[in-house]
């Protein structure tokens, strides 16, 4: 069977409901990471510790160069909100890479907001990253 | 794709007639704003393996990194800018109102809509003079309250 490597324009965030692509997204960044703790005891007969995962945590990185008035006020909306909003990944296609293919590993979640940075450098394109940390399951 | 000159800060004086300052000479500009979260998850979370995090905001908070070229100016000279000069008494515990702004036209100084404005102290000033290099700046504004969007 033939493999299909994805390209990371294909690979996007969607955020909000109903769910869209993050627009102009030049990066975007997933992490998923678990807590682990020793689960040795005494009943243990080696001295490696025996780890297991008690709690895990993701969150989406997106940045992008969409720094329109309407989008940078919203952004910042949504930061102030103690709201939470949806945010997902999936593979993108068709008109912009804003599709959604739906592919066997698309999930999404509620999250948190919790970084915002607009850079604005002369002579550059203004650069907007957003950190959403994940609040429950990512399904 | 809008470019990082047509957004600039400007730093409202306080007085009975405010004046929208903006920053001399400025290269470069970063706003943050961060979120402080606390882990909610109690016994009564569930999920479908009993792992995922839940979190809230527990605090918020933000700072603006702006860069410029130190400049030599009389202070005869009316102006309404900011200049390196007019920082080093900035840095103190005393707020300031700050504005984000799209600009255009000449010099890039016609103030369009306003992104977001609030208060803020400038809590850090540093020059950096290296030889056969143009002196520059950084200066730290560290947020102090909400930021509030613009409705103009």
């Amino acid at each position: 069977m033939a493999e299909t490597k994805l390209m990371g324009q294909n690979f996007r965030a969607f955020v909000g409901s109903p769910a869209a692509a993050v627009s102009e997204a030049v990066n975007c960044q997933v992490t998923i990471s678990g807590n682990m703790e020793d689960g040795s005891t005494k009943d243990s007969t080696s001295s490696w510790q025996e780890e297991q995962m008690v709690s895990k945590q993701w969150s989406v990185t997106v940045e992008s160069v969409d720094a329109t008035l309407a989008n940078l006020r919203a952004l910042i909306t949504q930061f102030n909100s103690d709201s939470k909003v949806n945010v997902g990944f999936d593979q993108a296609g068709g008109a912009q890479n804003r599709v959604a293919q739906n592919a066997d590993f698309a999930r999404s979640g509620d999250a948190i907001l919790n970084d915002l940075s607009i850079v604005a450098n002369n002579r550059s394109t203004i650069q907007v990253s957003c950190q959403y940390q994940g609040s429950g399951e990512l399904s | 794709m809008d470019k990082g000159q047509h957004l600039r800060l400007v730093i409202v004086s306080s007085g009975t007639t405010p004046v929208a300052s903006f920053v001399s000479f400025s290269t470069d500009l970063t706003f943050h704003l961060s979120a402080q979260t606390d882990d909610s998850t109690t016994k009564d979370s569930t999920d479908s393996n009993g792992l995922w995090n839940e979190y809230d905001v527990v605090g918020r908070s933000g700072d603006i990194n702006f860069g410029a070229l130190v400049v030599v100016n009389s202070s005869s000279i009316p102006n309404t800018d900011n200049y390196f000069q007019h920082f080093i008494s900035k840095v103190s515990d005393t707020a300031v109102d700050w504005k984000l702004v799209f600009v255009s036209g000449e010099n890039n100084r016609t103030v369009g809509k306003t992104v977001c404005y609030g208060k803020g102290k400038l809590t850090n000033l540093s020059v950096s003079a290296q030889n056969r290099q143009k002196a520059t700046y950084q200066g730290t504004l560290n947020l102090y309250g909400p930021v509030t969007v613009g409705s103009d």
